[in-house]
């Protein structure tokens, strides 16, 4: 069974990122799929912060911790490895893998390499999405259109970003729906998981008293973002993969913190 | 037995067609049962039920989502007690639509709520298929419907009469027009439904208060009918408990 490599970056800041490697994580433990997180933004990491016990902080610059990443592909229980890219990292970190020839092994068929290009509103990433292009040939392309921050429209061109859309045969897209700003506030003051945080729970596993409306529209906003991502290839891709590790179920989790 | 609270949710897609009048007399009823209703005023900023109970009352802004947590987190954290909901049409569609989103019923049944709606309904098909959709797309425990007498007319018209038809299982209560001299003592802030069907003393003309009499013995027997089924199909429900187990 091939492991799984899934890059999340953008070279614009503010565009959602993190919050989109928080999902994936989630999404797969919810799924049952065992995964590892490396989070580049170096040495703060806000990925680290919700998953400190599957996530470690990085420089990608640094050779040990691109050997941390790249060569455990295989051993690593972990079958789907996140890579959180910090801001501006993304044409620096597809370069870096095109020279050391990750992304060749990848097309060879070593191991699947997704990038999921978070990408906002603004004429910037348009240009973006261009310059990944060349990196991208053959590899799984998720270009996720982010609607958080408030904004409800895309200022660029369509027809030029179509374009640019069909010109990648292996490029899906998907859009991440709005969370209204109390409810990504307050998951992100919690500091916990979005299972965690539907599911009421404060980081040490007990009652988080977090407001039942808030939680409902984490919990929709969930469903949405599953029902988008379940659509593009990668995510198919690993569910019929049947890489599903049996995670132990929350009451047995708590027995072994016992 | 555990008795279930319910909450009651006065709305409808129409402006000015009795919602108020029935939150404030359906609170009076529960009053007079026993009851400690506490009533919400969806009429936000300035709210209008508020007025006749100050002291069970409170005004909650939908439209906004410290509104919205304020309203549904301060229901569930305080189960126990009956609510009457009086929702403006101008928020009919977000007070749902954010129940829906946040899964709101699910919350309610756990606190042991049981959500029932009493849906004014008017004679256009405007109004009759937004009803329909109401009661075909959201999630409730029950959804009764309230017309006006008048509505008997338009549902000459087989279209209507159908989508009508379609909506009125669990119940509906006919609402017999209201004469303006009537009306305008309603509006009087000192008025109490419950306090005029208890007899206490009032300087309303005798024939106002005949007709006011007469309004209030159709209504209040359809709230009384529609009470018992509440009441009934609840036993029902526990009763059945031990087979599901």
């Amino acid at each position: 069974m091939k492991p799984t490599l899934i890059i999340v970056g953008a070279d614009k800041g503010g565009v959602g990122k993190t919050t989109i490697s928080r999902f994936l994580m989630d999404y797969l433990a919810r799924h049952n799929i065992l995964a590892r997180g490396f989070d580049t933004e170096n040495p703060r990491g806000t990925l680290n912060r919700f998953y400190p016990a599957n996530t470690k902080i990085i420089d990608l610059g640094d050779v040990a911790d691109q050997m941390a990443v790249l060569d455990t592909l295989d051993s690593d229980s972990a079958s789907v490895t996140v890579v959180d890219l910090k801001a501006g990292n993304l044409s620096y970190a597809l370069d870096l893998f095109d020279r050391i020839g990750v992304l060749e092994a990848a097309r060879d068929g070593k191991f699947d390499l997704a990038l999921v290009h978070v990408v906002g509103p603004s004429i910037a990433s348009l240009d973006e999405i261009n310059e990944v292009t060349k990196y991208v040939r053959n590899l799984d392309y998720v270009i996720a259109r982010n609607f958080i921050n408030e904004t409800n429209f895309f200022e660029w061109d369509e027809k030029t970003y179509k374009k640019y859309f069909a010109d990648l045969n292996s490029a899906h897209e998907m859009v991440v729906p709005k969370l209204n700003e109390m409810a990504y506030e307050q998951v992100d003051l919690a500091g916990v998981t979005y299972k965690d945080f539907i599911d009421n729970k404060a980081p040490d596993g007990a009652n988080g008293g977090y407001s039942f409306t808030l939680r409902g529209y984490v919990n929709k906003w969930c469903n949405d973002i599953d029902a988008e991502l379940e659509k593009t290839q990668l995510i198919q891709g690993l569910l019929q993969a049947g890489r599903g590790v049996k995670i132990p179920k929350d009451k047995d989790r708590k027995k072994d913190r016992d | 037995m555990n008795r279930k609270s319910h909450i009651y949710i006065v709305c409808s897609d129409q402006t000015r067609n009795g919602k108020t009048l029935f939150a404030r007399l359906l609170t009076d009823f529960l009053l007079m049962q026993g009851g400690a209703p506490f009533v919400i005023d969806l009429d936000a900023p300035s709210g209008g039920i508020c007025d006749f109970f100050p002291e069970n009352s409170e005004v909650f802004d939908v439209a906004r989502v410290a509104g919205q947590m304020e309203l549904f987190d301060w229901i569930l954290a305080t189960p126990g007690r009956d609510y009457v909901l009086d929702v403006p049409a101008r928020f009919l569609d977000k007070l749902f639509t954010v129940m829906d989103d946040i899964n709101f019923m699910e919350g309610a049944r756990a606190e042991g709520f049981e959500v029932n709606v009493f849906y004014i309904v008017e004679g256009s098909i405007k109004s009759l298929t937004t009803a329909a959709m109401m009661h075909d797309n959201y999630t409730v425990d029950r959804f009764f419907v309230l017309h006006h007498e008048h509505l008997n007319e338009d549902l000459k018209d087989f279209k209507k009469l159908s989508i009508y038809n379609d909506i009125i299982g669990q119940g509906q209560i006919m609402l017999p027009q209201l004469d303006r001299d009537v009306l305008d003592e309603l509006e009087d802030e000192s008025f109490s439904f419950q306090a005029f069907i208890e007899g206490e003393e009032n300087d309303m003309p005798a024939k106002t208060q005949f007709k006011l009499a007469s309004f209030l013995e159709v209504v209040v027997a359809g709230i009384q009918r529609i009470k018992r089924r509440i009441d009934i199909g609840h036993v029902q429900r526990v009763e059945q408990m031990p087979e599901q187990r």
